[in-house]
């Protein structure tokens, strides 16, 4: 099976192309197009996971040399391995889903071929992504999945803010791929090739452990991630995200976009064990991200957005997993997250739908009456994300955590968690608002809300059903399972532990079961106790203590509610800053040009105001200017000589 | 080194001498019946005196564009002729003259089917 | 001294490119003046077929590398590789042409033969291997954009620009004869061959006369290429252009002097005295014309004036190859292949942009802002300016991409990696303004007016140069190495 990996692209990607040359004729025929070629994608994965279990692995396919500058060559060429092969099952997998679900959701909405045609080449680009075998490649899915979350999330287009939340998403990931490009000008300036295995089999020789180049190179890999995974401080284009149609920002948060800077950091591992320096920062910026992302969360009053912030504060604790060399937990945590955020995403969109729209979480309420499937599907994944003993998040939460505290971060351990607190907290909340208490709605709303058509609560069973048993994939040693998924990533996440372990650097503390046990029982406390909290706050209390909360923590409240002013502190300065410097290059153009040749024809009036008169003084200006520019030139390559 | 330039001499002599002569003669033996017209700068009608923003018509400049254009291309034409009598080069020269002749030819062409040359 | 003349031998198949061409537009001229008026709409026709015919007898000419014309030009695959650029984008120009032409009523013959005569002038350039046959087609090349530009007579702006274009176009070409003058001066031949070869033996007093000459030389084709600090034409120029002629000049005229340029360099850079220091002042236009040219676009908001900017803007990322190739001979052949790439890249996302604002644009206007709602009113043009303008970002998998991975590593190869980080802020930079243009077409509503009016039909002939156009920024950004295979 491995032979045929290259139609796990191929597909989705010809089914983009289909559906945009014959959408007109397709009609809502595009969205099973788009559903047979994901269908397929899941076929060949599956068979491809099935090979690397037992053993052929890791396969590379050579499809065409791509570029070829001297003894430079990027080929196109695909990588499959363990690593690889669970990004492909997670973004099958959820991504089949999230398509199936969108052709209950989108029915009847303009532009549905080309809905599409846009998600069909969002999941090629993943595929590319993920199935790279090399840095360059690997860049062009990573611009890609930017340019079609850009597409997908101004997809409402009419919309001014849907519009400037796809710009904000586009331009803050340029930031992030620029850091990225330099990663690999870097890489291939010191290494003299791209490949994966070319730079990862000679890291160790080249690169110095703890040196100042592979710490760059690892830093503006890791701002490729930032921007991409969306942590501080590039985070807010996550947010904002969410304009787009809620299956979208399902597939975002859930299989593709966001944890493909989470995998490329991984599949960068190597480099990072080198660098002992940026995995502090990665880190320390997981953790801060997790802490901040989730303290926002609490007082969103918007549903999708409470989602969101979740989604960042979960992917801080990718980073934080991997900036303390856990690499394999990372990946774990995609992939439970990959089911329940996707599964908290479309009953989200299903709680929309039935709200006709209104996505204000004080607006609802007492909706588990009438949506019962989506209500329970919800609740399963909320146990999931927050942490609740023996469903997935459990499992692999509490190994990021335990790794954190092994690997000595006890402060990071500590603010990770609180922000597991925190989000049992707000997800319960959200969950208690949504569903629970009394209806909100105006009368006119209320008679409208009803269940999903199937389509749409299908895939939600699904996620639900994963997100509760996909932890058992990876039962921790001490509670007598085989950590399974660990082990079966061993040999691409341990390469970097094998290195440092070559070079005689300090061995993670020796395992206590003991003391293993004791602080998931802690974790499984201050879970417990977030919900319990959330359900005295937003049940019982309700509305009396929110109302008096938010006026006693006055600061803190504001503080959250307004996202702790990122987004206002950066559009004051770099926004604005950019717009003014472009002002003023242009000024600089029809000023300063034009200031410095009438200062110089200041000087020399006397002569030239009669011969200025015959000419136009602009064409003059422009004259003088070009004169005093060749003067320039002239003189400087007299001077540099 | 300087005798080499003797004829070029002999030449700027000449025409400055011819110029003088005929001024000359045309003063002594000429009839002199003076009219306003006639001691204007430019008999052609453009008065000296007064503002420069007068308005020409426009042909002036067209008909004065057009003879400068090819007057400018009969001075390729005589440097040909100076080096047209080495033996050698003759039959390509003369063909080449031809090929000039002939693009000279189709700017005439335009010229004329344009009506550029006609005075309206 | 002087050597007895003697007959040139003539290589009839090597010249037979240019003196067809020559001849093609001579007729073309002829049968205008002599056909009816209703039937002088076959000279555009004519002119694509003079181009496909060029195209032809240029890859017979080719097919042995030499120097006709008494040596005056050189047939090497460099020059190859131009000439396939220069010819692809006059034949798109001319099918971008005919809906404008007739639009704006400008006379059909005159523009065919025109445009015909200017790519003489480029090809001729990208030929030439002596610095007199370099001028006079520069000369060539740049009278017949001058009247191009003045083409529109009706139209204020385009005499404007085409007076503002001459008058300075001219002034530039007198600071390039000044210096070919020095060049000559200092080394007694006008062959650039000639020239290499008598350097070394170049006294101190010689050799400052050639830094002059060089210096000179440098800066007129700094005007010719629109580089900072010589660039204040380009936008008021491009602006009152009739389209498919600023098409042309941002095209068509930057690869054939970046192609002269590349060959005055080359027989320098093997010069000691050259040393790595002396080509700094390239490295300086090319920064200043990164940064000036990406940063003024943002502010604009006619799209001619703002593909101006970026023109500037990208021909300063090109210079960075003349950078390398003239400090780096051990990076030379990457950096001449960046170049050509580049090169063909930028001609095809340009005439793609400009090919849709033409097939969208209505009389005398190009404001962006009439771009809104494209996507809805026209689906397929949108998506076609929304190629080009990722193209010119540099996203992957289009050839800007490419072109700008190829330039870059160039750079980076050479040791200038700072240029090169300089380069890819530039273009983080640019994505801002070339967003703005997508962001307008598929993310506002078409003014109501936009709406209501029929947009008058492409046109078969636009339609094709858009589709082949559109096709080859996708298929040479997949697969680069068809184009740099060709020889």
């Amino acid at each position: 099976m491995l032979d045929y990996v290259w139609l796990v692209p191929f597909l989705p990607g010809c089914a983009a192309l289909v559906i945009g040359l014959f959408g007109k004729w397709l009609r809502t025929r595009s969205g099973y197009v788009a559903i047979a070629a994901m269908l397929g994608t899941i076929v060949v994965s599956l068979g491809c996971f099935w090979d690397i279990l037992h053993g052929k692995g890791p396969f590379t396919q050579h499809l065409f040399t791509w570029i070829s500058v001297g003894e430079f060559k990027a080929e196109a060429a695909l990588l499959v391995d363990q690593l690889s092969v669970v990004m492909l099952l997670v973004v099958s997998v959820v991504g089949s889903l999230v398509f199936i679900y969108s052709t209950g959701y989108m029915k009847g909405e303009r532009g549905y071929a080309r809905y599409f045609a846009q998600l069909s080449l969002f999941a090629f680009s993943m595929f590319l992504l993920v199935l790279a075998d090399n840095f360059v490649l690997m860049f062009i899915g990573w611009e890609g999945v930017g340019l079609c979350s850009y597409l997908l999330i101004g997809y409402y287009m009419d919309k001014t803010w849907a519009a400037d939340a796809g710009r904000k998403a586009f331009i803050v990931n340029r930031i992030g791929d620029f850091g990225f490009l330099l990663a690999i000008f870097l890489i291939f300036w010191t290494s003299g090739t791209l490949t994966f295995s070319g730079v990862f089999d000679q890291a160790p020789v080249i690169y110095k452990y703890g040196g100042g180049v592979v710490t760059a190179i690892t830093l503006l890999l890791f701002m490729g991630a930032v921007g991409k995974s969306a942590q501080i401080p590039l985070f807010i284009w996550l947010p904002d995200a969410m304009a787009g149609p809620t299956p979208v920002s399902a597939l975002i948060h859930a299989a593709t976009m966001v944890t493909a800077g989470v995998y490329m950091v991984v599949r960068c591992n190597v480099l990072y064990s080198l660098a002992p320096t940026s995995m502090e920062i990665v880190a320390i910026i997981g953790a801060a991200t997790a802490f901040i992302a989730a303290s926002i969360g609490i007082t969103q009053r918007d549903i999708k957005r409470v989602l969101a912030y979740s989604t960042i504060s979960q992917l801080g604790y990718m980073f934080l997993a991997l900036g303390v060399g856990a690499f394999a937990a990372g990946i774990f945590h995609i992939f439970t997250h990959a089911f329940f955020k996707g599964c908290l995403f479309l009953c989200a969109g299903c709680v929309i739908h039935a709200m006709a729209g209104d996505n204000d979480m004080f607006h609802m309420g007492g909706m588990r009456k009438q949506m019962k499937i989506t209500w329970l599907t919800y609740f399963a994944a909320t146990l999931a994300i927050s942490g609740f003993p023996l469903t997935a998040g459990f499992f692999s939460k509490d190994e990021i955590l335990w790794a954190t505290f092994r690997s000595g971060h006890l402060i990071l351990w500590l603010v990770g968690l609180v922000a597991a607190f925190m989000t049992a907290f707000y997800m319960f909340r959200s969950l208690f608002l949504t569903f629970h208490g009394e209806s909100r709605a105006p009368e006119k709303i209320k008679a409208h809300i009803h269940e999903m058509p199937r389509s749409m609560t299908f895939p939600l069973v699904v996620l639900a059903f994963f997100s509760l048993v996909a932890g058992f994939f990876s039962i921790p040693k001490v509670l007598k399972g085989s950590a399974w998924f660990e082990h079966f990533l061993h040999p691409v996440t341990n390469r970097g532990a094998e290195i440092l372990h070559e070079l005689h650097v300090a061995d993670p503390t020796p395992h206590v079961p003991e003391l293993e046990l004791l602080l998931m029982g802690a974790s499984t406390l201050i879970v417990l106790l977030g919900i319990a909290a959330a359900y005295a706050v937003y049940i019982k209390g309700w509305p009396e203590i929110p109302k008096a909360w938010a006026q006693r923590f006055g600061v803190f409240y504001k503080l959250s509610f307004h996202k702790w002013w990122w987004d206002d502190l950066y559009n004051s300065t770099f926004v604005q800053g950019t717009i003014r410097l472009a002002k003023a290059a242009w000024q600089f153009d029809i000023f300063v040009i034009d200031g410095v040749i009438n200062g110089t024809a200041f000087m020399v009036r006397s002569v030239a105001s009669r011969l200025r008169k015959l000419q136009t003084g602009q064409l003059q200006a422009y004259g003088v200017g070009m004169l005093i520019g060749i003067n320039l030139i002239v003189l400087l390559f007299l001077l540099t000589r | 080194m300087l005798q080499a330039y003797f004829p070029v001499f002999l030449l700027l002599l000449f025409g400055v001498g011819f110029a003088v002569f005929t001024m000359l003669l045309s003063h002594f033996i000429g009839k002199k019946k003076p009219t306003p017209v006639k001691l204007s700068p430019y008999e052609c009608g453009i008065k000296p005196i007064g503002t420069a923003r007068i308005q020409f018509f426009v042909k002036f400049y067209l008909i004065a564009l057009l003879f400068l254009l090819f007057d400018m291309e009969t001075i390729f034409i005589l440097i040909w002729a100076v080096a047209f009598h080495d033996k050698s080069i003759q039959v390509f020269a003369l063909i080449e003259m031809v090929v000039f002749i002939t693009i000279l030819l189709v700017g005439y062409a335009y010229v004329w089917r344009k009506g550029a040359l006609k005075w309206r | 001294m002087m050597s007895q003349p003697t007959v040139p031998q003539l290589f009839w198949v090597e010249v037979a490119p240019f003196v067809v061409l020559c001849i093609w537009a001579l007729a073309i001229i002829l049968a205008d003046l002599f056909l009816p008026a209703e039937r002088r709409r076959v000279a555009l026709p004519l002119g694509f077929l003079g181009v496909v015919l060029i195209a032809y007898l240029s890859i017979q000419a080719f097919e042995i590398p030499g120097n006709p014309f008494g040596g005056m030009l050189t047939l090497d695959t460099f020059a190859f590789f131009c000439i396939v650029v220069i010819l692809v984008g006059g034949g798109l120009t001319i099918l971008i042409s005919p809906r404008y032409v007739q639009r704006e009523h400008i006379p059909h013959g005159e523009y065919t033969a025109l445009l015909l005569f200017a790519m003489l002038g480029m090809i001729l350039l990208a030929v030439s291997n002596e610095l007199i046959t370099l001028l006079l087609s520069l000369e060539i090349l740049s009278l017949s954009l001058y009247i191009l530009t003045g083409i529109e007579r009706h139209n204020p702006r385009s005499s404007e620009a085409a007076l503002k274009y001459f008058l300075l176009g001219a002034f530039s070409t007198a600071f390039l004869i000044m210096g070919i003058a020095f060049l000559y001066g200092a080394t007694g031949s006008t062959f650039l061959v000639t020239i290499a070869e008598r350097l070394p033996a170049a006294g101190q007093q010689s050799a400052l006369w050639v830094f002059v000459g060089f210096g000179l030389i440098l800066a007129g084709f700094c005007f010719k290429l629109a580089l900072a600090p010589l660039h204040m034409w380009a936008p008021d120029v491009y602006e009152g252009a009739p389209t498919p002629i600023t098409a042309f000049i941002a095209t068509g005229s930057k690869v054939a002097g970046f192609a002269a340029l590349w060959h005055v360099v080359m027989s320098l850079a093997d010069w000691q005295a050259m040393t790595q220091n002396t080509f700094y002042v390239l490295w300086i236009i090319a920064v200043f014309s990164m940064v000036i040219g990406n940063f003024a676009a943002i502010v604009q908001k006619n799209i001619k004036r703002l593909l101006a900017y970026s023109s500037i803007a990208h021909s300063g990322y090109i210079l960075i190859t003349i950078l390398v190739i003239a400090s780096v001979p051990a990076v030379r052949t990457n950096a001449t292949q960046a170049l050509l790439y580049y090169l063909m890249a930028y001609m095809l996302m340009n005439l793609l942009a400009f090919g849709v604002a033409i097939a969208c644009g209505r009389k005398g206007d190009s404001n962006i802002e009439h771009y809104a709602g494209l996507a809805r009113t026209s689906p397929l043009l949108a998506a076609a300016m929304a190629l080009a303008m990722l193209s010119l970002t540099g996203v992957p998998p289009t050839v800007g991409f490419v072109g700008k991975f190829y330039i870059f590593s160039a750079a980076i190869q050479a040791g200038y990696l700072e240029l090169a980080i300089i380069g890819l802020l530039a273009s983080v930079v640019s994505a801002v303004y070339y967003l703005r243009v997508i962001v307008v077409m598929y993310m506002h509503e078409p003014s109501r007016e936009a709406a209501e009016t029929a947009r008058e039909p492409v046109g078969a002939a636009n339609s094709l140069a858009l589709l082949v156009s559109s096709v080859m920024i996708i298929l040479l950004g997949i697969f680069p190495f068809w184009f740099l295979g060709l020889k």
